[in-house]
């Protein structure tokens, strides 16, 4: 060894500094020894200097190359350029750092005096070093300025160009910016951006942490077209920063705060080596890296980066830019998350090991710190070799398989290696083959993998293949799977539900045996189990599973771990039922819609066969068919109608009864004819009805299916007792009122019906009434009840006509209300709950909430409902007639328009009495009950559509007649209903026009027409009932648009009430357009006062023929006879 | 049978430098967070601090959770989270 000399010490010393940079640039083109890179490896800090100053260096010869002049300008700016990318690469692989982008050639002057950019007002130009390739000029059309963004220095620069045309003006600019809402971000102004056309475009600049939302905001799309190609690139790079960090893919990198970057700004406080007083200390901060990067992903990103996007770069690498600008949007995430955290008191300067590693978790958003450089360097060092295997480019993937057990196997675990060769490999077999390099590429990764999935390390034959227990798979398919994903494994497991799979009783029927009924007496063979989802299981079953640690079972494709309190609830229920080994139809089909009590509650599933078990399947596995309209029915069934009907088969085929539960205005009477009419000939139907309904009944099956015989069965006139049967052998449909099939009960019970229908079923709601006892007497071979709100009251109301339907099948009343009571949320929830769990077998239920019925009604549907006459009525209105028409030409007024007047006056009075005795008879106080059969038909329409929660507005002509309404309504129902008349103040108007405009749910508010009808809006409301006619119907249709209008979003029903045989009938003729009030043998030019006696009484007298007596309400009935209305 | 392989698409130089006007929009893939915020740390074993790297690792799992609610957060601002990402199944 030499001695030491201190010339030569210097010299030597010289030349080892001469050495060891020659060493640096070695490794940084790539062409080190092992020796060599050794030598590097044991200096870090030198290393890492070295870079430094040869970068700096490079930057100052890059500046200096741009003022040559001449053909080797190009190549020396190519040469400086490359050398200065490999000292960069150098320096990131040493310290995890990206360098900034080079200084731009020729005269630059930095923002800082340093390099990059320039500050405030002082523009410096950035020229291009090689603008022709970068930027030709004049290619393709001309577009106007858009907005661009490009990425330099850690910043984000926006500008305005576009193809062949100027760069805009900084106004224009910032303009483009206001309306891309970048605008609030504090944009600072920057160099112009030289573009290849020898413009500048003024620019403004903002770091990526300022920029960063709006950035996102562009990748997700919201602004269109209207911002550049550059701009929308930035954009997405910085949602996929978003995602990253959102799946936790980063790692935490250490970096010395380089003080001549342009990003140190924030981080230099005027520490470093020379200034900060600490010998050997600089500045330290942390950087978040992305992790995991999809290499595709990457690639794919950069080939469609626009060049816009580096035009400060003078030799772009398109996938550096993009990792540089990943980095940096991870960065800025990752710091704004961290410091939402309270950071740890550290040391002013790091001095140790341990004191740099406290530093570095006290500064993870990014905050500088002192620190030696040699244990901050070590600390780098170690985290970045740390991440490599998550940061370094990755070629090897690896793939967790679970494979579910066989039977009772346990779950298979294994891993393959993808990219070691074409086809995915074993791991282990992955790791003895290829090169050495890639086996220990395949090594990290598993150790990786290990680490999250610790089973992997349990002893096993096969390196990469494990048996999982029950626990271990189901935590893998529930949690360390998802860990799996984000720490960048493939998973490939079974599907799995976390949804609770709830037991359900089944019972299983099969042939007893022997003679048998068919039925509901059929007696069947069962069977119990229980079914989790499609997962069915005996008590053997059950016992397994309750055994095991954690019961998985497989229903519909997913797993799923079953609950403890499940299993012990499906074991006690199939205990409970083991004894119970033969059952009724009956009683199955009580199982089947959940009537009849178990230990799991709800419905029973069913399966095997027999009569019972083929009626559910084929009201729930294989529902009903829509079927149309039949041969002979003038019109067209909704779709939902033709559904009915294919239900109507159904129970039919069944020999089961049912409940069409359509809302009212749905259409149940057509569907039912169109069932009849496609029927006929197996026998007589009977129709039993309220007599509002009965001409409805005759007139639509008049309308629908005029070959239908139907005869209506009324009043004192209809066929005796002994000519029943035979009227029943010239009709195909007997329509009659309540009454009059109790009166002639015997007589209609003598017939053996096809059907019989209970229309308004509610009427039978009562079990106990007469109405009820007596029907039940009629003998069919299927009854059919038609309401539209089957249960007003309660469970009951619903157990009464289904009962009525299927004597029997539905059990007795107190268990058929307890089991259907059992939901949570009150009378309505269980009644609904109750019409869903019978709906398709015992019950067609529809209503007009439903969004697809809705969407196929009308807005408006006008029925009419023909209301009886009672005595009283009658006999005031014959009084009346008597009094004020005359009887006889001599008596007549020989003044014409005297006469007028009388008639007039006659047909307000006999108008007012179909209303209501009390409404002709001023000095009337007795109570209104069951004088009127308008009233009584009111009070059933009100009694459905409050069951219904709807409000109704009735009309009425008289104003007094109108607020005694409202008083009996109100008492009767015991609900607020007012009268708006014109009596009222304007105050007392507004405030009853307010309050049911305000009300929720069920109301009704009672209208004088003349001062309700035209003007208000009450949309609340969609049923309008018109209590009394008009003779113009523009009057009406203007009190039914106070509901039918704007802001409306049901459909509104209007209820015209009319009094057959009555004025009022021929109202509604003259409303309908049909006739003059007289005759049509009248000339057109008549008027009342041509009238004479006859023509007069003929026009406003009683028709008996047509009358119908309101003798339900047990009244006397009055001169009616039968009337045939179709042959 | 042979296959003539389609020549690669010209871009031209302008496009390439100022990108397509009306490119095809790229389907922005909706973001589902994590529910396991520092798998990423986890699987590479204990960080290198001393003189705790276990307590480092913990330290590191609470910064990865606002690191990933944060990310979450804008990407909920913006539209882009997976509507299902919070759902059981």
């Amino acid at each position: 060894m030499a001695a030491d000399v201190p010339g030569r010490e210097k010299s030597e010393t010289e030349l080892n500094h001469i050495n060891f940079e020659t060493l640096v640039s070695a490794e940084a083109g790539g062409y080190a020894s092992t020796d060599e890179l050794a030598a590097l490896e044991a200096a870090p800090d030198r290393w890492a200097a070295s870079l430094w100053r040869l970068l700096r260096e490079t930057d100052e010869a890059l500046v200096a190359a741009g003022r040559i002049t001449g053909d080797e300008r190009d190549q020396v700016l190519d040469d400086l350029t490359n050398e200065r990318q490999s000292l960069a690469g150098a320096i990131r692989r040493l310290t995890g750092e990206d360098v900034d982008a080079p200084p731009t050639p020729a005269a630059v002057t930095s923002p800082n005096g340093q390099n990059g950019h320039g500050s405030g007002r002082d523009r410096g130009r950035v020229p291009r070093s090689r603008p022709a390739d970068e930027a030709p000029v004049d290619d393709g059309p001309a577009a106007p300025p858009a907005l661009q963004a490009s990425w330099a220095n850690g910043r984000v620069i926006v500008w305005a160009g576009n193809r062949a045309v100027p760069p805009a003006a900084e106004e224009e600019l910032v303009a483009l910016l206001d309306a891309a809402g970048a605008a609030a971000i504090d944009w600072t102004t920057s160099h112009d951006v030289l573009l290849a056309s020898g413009d500048g475009a003024p620019a403004l600049s903002a770091p990526i942490s300022g920029a960063l939302g709006w950035l996102v905001g562009v990748g997700a799309g919201q602004l269109g077209h209207d911002a550049g190609p550059s701009v929308r690139w930035l954009g997405d790079v910085a949602v996929w920063a978003t995602e990253l960090v959102a799946q936790g893919r980063m790692v935490p990198t250490l970096a010395r705060v380089d003080p001549n970057s342009a990003n140190a700004t924030n981080a230099t406080n005027g520490s470093n080596d020379s200034n900060n007083g600490h010998a050997g200390t600089s500045q330290f901060s942390v950087r978040w890296a992305p992790a995991v990067i999809d290499s595709p992903r990457l690639r794919s990103t950069a080939t469609r980066m626009p060049g816009a996007v580096a035009v400060l770069d003078s030799s772009p690498v398109p996938e550096r830019v993009c990792r540089s600008l990943l980095a940096a949007a991870v960065d800025a995430v990752c710091r704004v998350g961290a410091a939402r955290l309270v950071p740890a008191a550290t040391v002013s300067v790091a001095r140790s090991r341990a004191d740099v590693c406290e530093a570095v978790l006290a500064g993870l958003s990014g905050t500088p710190f002192s620190a030696n450089a040699r244990p901050a360097a070590d600390l780098a060092d170690d985290l970045r070799r740390w991440a490599t295997p998550v940061t370094a480019d990755r070629t090897i993937g690896l793939t967790v398989r679970l494979e579910a057990p066989e039977k009772d196997g346990g779950w298979l675990l294994t891993v393959e290696a993808t990219g070691v060769e074409r086809q995915p490999l074993p791991v282990e077999r992955a790791l003895a083959t290829g090169g050495r390099a890639r086996a220990q590429e395949v090594e990290t990764q598993l150790r990786r993998l290990e680490r999250l999935l610790p089973a992997l390390r349990r002893p096993s034959s096969r390196r990469g293949q494990v048996v999982l227990g029950t626990d271990e798979a189901w935590e893998l398919l529930t949690e360390t799977g998802a860990a799996l994903v984000a720490a960048g494994f493939d998973v490939q497991v079974p599907a799995i539900s976390t949804r609770r799979a709830s037991p359900q009783l089944k019972l299983w029927a099969g042939d007893i045996g022997g003679p048998s009924k068919v039925g509901a007496q059929q007696l069947s063979q069962v069977r119990w189990s229980v079914l989790f989802g499609d997962m069915e299981l005996d008590a053997a079953g059950i016992a397994r599973l309750a055994a095991e640690a954690r019961p998985l079972v497989k229903v519909r494709g997913r797993w799923v771990e079953l609950e403890r309190a499940d299993l012990d609830a499906a074991a006690r229920a199939l205990a409970q039922q083991s004894s119970t080994t033969e059952l009724s139809g009956a009683a199955i089909i009580r199982m089947a819609v959940g009537l009849e009590g178990t230990a799991l509650g709800g419905t029973v599933a069913v399966d095997g066969g027999g009569w019972a078990v083929d009626l559910v399947r084929g009201a729930t596995e294989n529902p009903p068919q829509p079927i149309g309209a039949p041969d002979g029915f003038k019109g067209e069934l909704r779709h939902y109608q033709s559904e009915a009907r294919g239900w109507l088969e159904f129970l039919d085929r069944g020999g089961l009864g049912g409940c069409l539960a359509m809302d009212m205005g749905l259409g149940k009477t057509p569907t039912v004819l169109a069932h009849l009419l496609a029927t006929r000939g197996n026998g007589p139907s009977l129709v039993v009805a309220p007599p509002a309904v009965l001409g409805n009944w005759a007139a639509e099956a008049h309308r629908f299916t005029p070959d239908l015989r139907v005869r209506v069965h009324h009043g004192t006139a209809r066929a005796s007792a002994d000519e029943i049967v035979g009227m029943t052998e010239s009709a195909d449909l007997i329509v009659t009122t309540y009454a009059t099939a109790v009166r002639d009960v015997e007589a209609l019970a003598a017939v053996e019906w096809q059907r019989v229908v209970v229309d308004e079923a509610q009427t039978i709601k009562n079990p106990a009434s007469e109405t009820a006892q007596q029907l039940r007497r009629l003998r069919a071979r299927s009854r059919l009840a038609l309401t539209g709100t089957p249960i007003e009251n309660g469970l009951g109301d619903l157990w009464a006509i289904l009962d009525f339907t299927n004597p029997g099948l539905v059990g007795p009343r107190p268990a058929f209300v307890a089991q259907l009571s059992k939901s949570d949320g009150g009378q309505q929830a269980a009644g609904e709950a109750a019409l869903r769990a019978l709906n398709g077998l015992l019950v067609f239920r529809r209503s007009k909430m439903e969004p697809e019925i809705a969407a196929e009604l009308p807005d408006k549907i006008d029925e009419m409902d023909h209301c009886g006459m009672t005595p009283e009525q009658i006999g005031l209105y014959q009084a009346v007639l008597d009094r004020l028409v005359p009887t006889s030409a001599e008596d007549l007024d020989g003044d014409k328009d005297a006469r007028k007047g009388q008639v007039l006056a006659a047909i307000t009075a006999l108008k007012q009495i179909c209303d209501h005795p009390a409404a002709y008879l001023s000095d009337d106080t007795r109570p209104l009950d069951g004088r009127s059969g308008k009233l009584t038909r009111l009070e059933e329409l009100l009694e459905a559509i409050f069951a219904a929660g709807e409000r109704v507005l009735v009309f009425t002509h008289f104003a007094r007649w109108g607020e005694r309404l409202a008083d009996h309504l109100s008492e009767r129902t015991g609900m607020p209903i007012a009268c708006y008349h014109g009596g009222l103040s304007r105050t007392v108007r507004d405030r009853l026009i307010r309050e049911f405009q305000e009300g929720k749910g069920a109301g009704a508010l009672v209208l004088s027409i003349k001062a309700g009808g035209s003007g208000l809006n009450l949309t609340t409301a969609n049923h309008v009932v018109l209590y009394d006619r008009w003779w113009n119907p523009a009057v009406e249709d203007q009190a039914r648009d106070r509901a039918w209008r704007i802001g409306q979003d049901k459909t509104v029903i209007s209820h015209r009430l009319v009094c057959p045989g009555t004025v009022d009938e021929r109202v509604e003729e003259v409303v309908a357009g049909k006739r003059v009030i007289a005759d049509l043998a009248l000339p057109a030019s008549s008027s009342l006062g041509d009238l004479g006696a006859e023509q007069l009484r003929a026009a406003l007298g009683l028709r008996p023929d047509a009358l119908v007596a309101e003798s339900d309400s047990g009244l006397m009935g009055a001169g009616v006879t039968s009337e045939e209305t179709a042959a | 049978m042979s296959r003539r392989r389609r020549p690669a698409k010209q871009v031209s130089p302008v496009e390439a430098f100022w990108g397509k006007n009306n490119p095809a929009p790229v389907a922005v893939q909706p973001i589902r967070p994590t529910r396991d915020a520092d798998a990423v740390p986890r699987s590479l074993g204990d960080p290198p601090m001393a003189p705790s790297p276990a307590a480092a690792q913990r330290h590191l799992a609470v910064v990865y959770e606002e690191a990933v609610r944060t990310a979450t957060a804008l990407a909920a601002a913006n539209g882009l989270l997976d509507k299902d990402a919070f759902s059981e199944d």
